[in-house]
């Protein structure tokens, strides 16, 4: 017999006997105590909730409907682009009106300018020198859309029967209104990231028959409002297309829409034609939320936005005066004459 | 563990497991009561890890054989000291006087090559799966094993 199959003998004999406790997997169940959560993810978890909490808050507060303060004073854009009566697209200085530096001298004054988010190039309506003949027989001249450097330099013409740009706040985004021969706007066009081409939703409108104008971006960069007649809103990311408009019922008046510290609110400036004529902000359920100020007479301003923080509003009224209004004053301010359209250069985030 | 459905598996595995692991211990060590806590000790073990142990049969042979090594260490020193480690049940007396012969010259091999026999010749765990347990190579197992077959047999011819 070896050494091997005695030692299996023996310890096979010598563990034989061997049992475990009655009472074994008792005493053992009472050793496993309910798994705690590691500290640090307790600490964790509540500095999050508190941090979760001060920016509920924070959000509350900012985009609280009621306010009637304004809950931040961002500093103002120090520059203004504008285009005046003469069809010269200039960058002025909010303060006095002072011309800095003129870019082109070839706009078409009521076509509308805007500025890229990151303040470097300006779109702008430009009459090209062409004519056409519309098919009433009556000649027009041409408009196209184009792009400029701020630094200046020759501009790039974008499209063809094009007018009233505006740029999406994201940035990646161009709208604009196309014009046919003859026509003030029968269309909205956007064109998409780097503005090389774009999906036209022209068709549909609910009033063929009126002009289309004052295009701008809501704070989203999603939707789309417009004034035919009436203020229309469309989400522009929809497949919908000009489906998905809807109008906006303010009663008497015109919709621009402009920051207000708020990416996704739908808050809008409203001009009611009727005498006061008041600068209001409308909530997304179009109902007005906040007046900010009351402009002399019935006429409306021809152009309206705000800036990048909403609290600074650049405008020019019936008599061509390019004015600004802030929080805090009671009557806008008065900058210069002889404008038709304006638009805040973009102030570089820090 | 998690819901009712871990705590099952565990105590299933204490079911299938329990025996075997505390009669290896009870080798490793001559003491079935400690074996017990030995077992015991692994079982919270497996019981912590649980989440993260793939094969809990191994984990918990390995932890059985490592907390095993530590009582023998932690009696060493009790050693010094009176009163000395009595082996308690089951008595060596009990085996016929060839097996008692053995389980007396198993007990006094080197620790190693104890761990090594035992997990090859009661076990009957291969070369691969003891070096696993034991965190050495196999041909570290081979050597142990040779030289405690041969302490083995030198002893019993004593």
């Amino acid at each position: 017999v070896t050494v091997e199959a005695r030692l299996r003998d023996a310890t096979a004999t010598y563990t034989e006997r061997i049992e475990p406790s009655i009472d074994g997997w008792q005493r053992l169940a009472e050793r496993f105590e309910p798994r705690r959560p590691r500290p640090w993810l307790i600490t964790a978890g509540a500095f999050l909730l508190v941090i979760a909490s001060v920016a509920a808050v924070y959000a509350f507060m900012r985009d609280g409907s009621d306010s009637r303060a304004p809950i931040a004073s961002p500093r103002a854009p120090s520059r203004i682009v504008a285009v005046t009566n003469d069809g010269r697209v200039v960058v002025i200085d909010p303060a006095d009106g002072h011309e800095i530096r003129q870019l082109a001298v070839d706009a078409q004054p009521q076509g509308g300018v805007a500025v890229s988010v990151d303040g470097r190039m300006i779109y702008y309506a430009r009459l090209s020198g062409a004519v056409c003949n519309a098919f009433t027989g009556d000649s027009f001249s041409v408009t196209d859309l184009a792009v400029i450097s701020v630094r200046g330099g020759a501009p790039k013409i974008l499209a063809t029967y094009a007018r009233s740009p505006s740029v999406s706040p994201d940035g990646r985004l161009l709208a604009y209104v196309r014009a046919p021969c003859g026509t003030a706007g029968t269309a909205a066009v956007v064109r998409g990231p780097g503005h090389d081409k774009g999906s036209d939703w022209g068709t549909g409108w609910p009033s063929p028959g009126d002009p289309l104008d004052r295009v701008s971006w809501a704070p989203d960069s999603r939707h789309l409002a417009f004034d035919q007649g009436y203020p229309y809103v469309f989400d522009a990311s929809s497949k919908a297309g000009p489906a998905s408009s809807r109008r906006v019922d303010i009663g008497d008046g015109t919709v621009w829409f402009g920051y207000r510290g708020s990416r996704d609110q739908f808050l809008a400036f409203r001009f009611a034609s009727s005498e006061p004529a008041n600068i209001v902000v409308l909530g997304p359920d179009g109902l007005p939320r906040q007046q900010l100020f009351t402009l002399p007479g019935s006429s409306s301003p021809s152009s309206l936005v705000s800036d990048r923080s909403g609290l600074h509003i650049l405008f020019v009224d019936a008599e061509s005066w390019l004015s600004r209004w802030r929080p805090g004053q009671t009557k806008p301010t008065k900058v210069a004459p002889g404008f038709a359209g304006a638009v805040w250069v973009p102030t570089p985030r820090p | 563990l998690t819901g009712n459905d871990g705590w099952s598996e565990l105590a299933a595995l204490y079911r299938e497991q329990a025996r075997s692991l505390i009669r290896l211990a009870a080798l490793l060590v001559d003491d079935v009561g400690t074996a017990e806590e030995i077992v015991q000790d692994a079982f919270v073990l497996v019981h912590r890890r649980w989440e993260h142990v793939d094969k809990p049969e191994q984990y918990l042979r390995k932890s059985v054989v490592n907390l095993a090594r530590s009582r023998l260490r932690r009696r060493l020193v009790a050693l010094r000291y009176p009163p000395a480690h009595v082996p308690d049940a089951p008595a060596v007396d009990e085996l016929d006087t060839d097996q008692g012969a053995v389980i007396d010259a198993l007990q006094v091999l080197p620790r190693r090559q104890r761990e090594v026999l035992v997990l090859r010749y009661w076990s009957e765990l291969s070369e691969a799966e003891i070096a696993a347990t034991l965190g050495i190579s196999t041909g570290s197992v081979k050597t142990h094993a040779h030289r405690g077959i041969a302490a083995l047999e030198q002893g019993l011819e004593l």
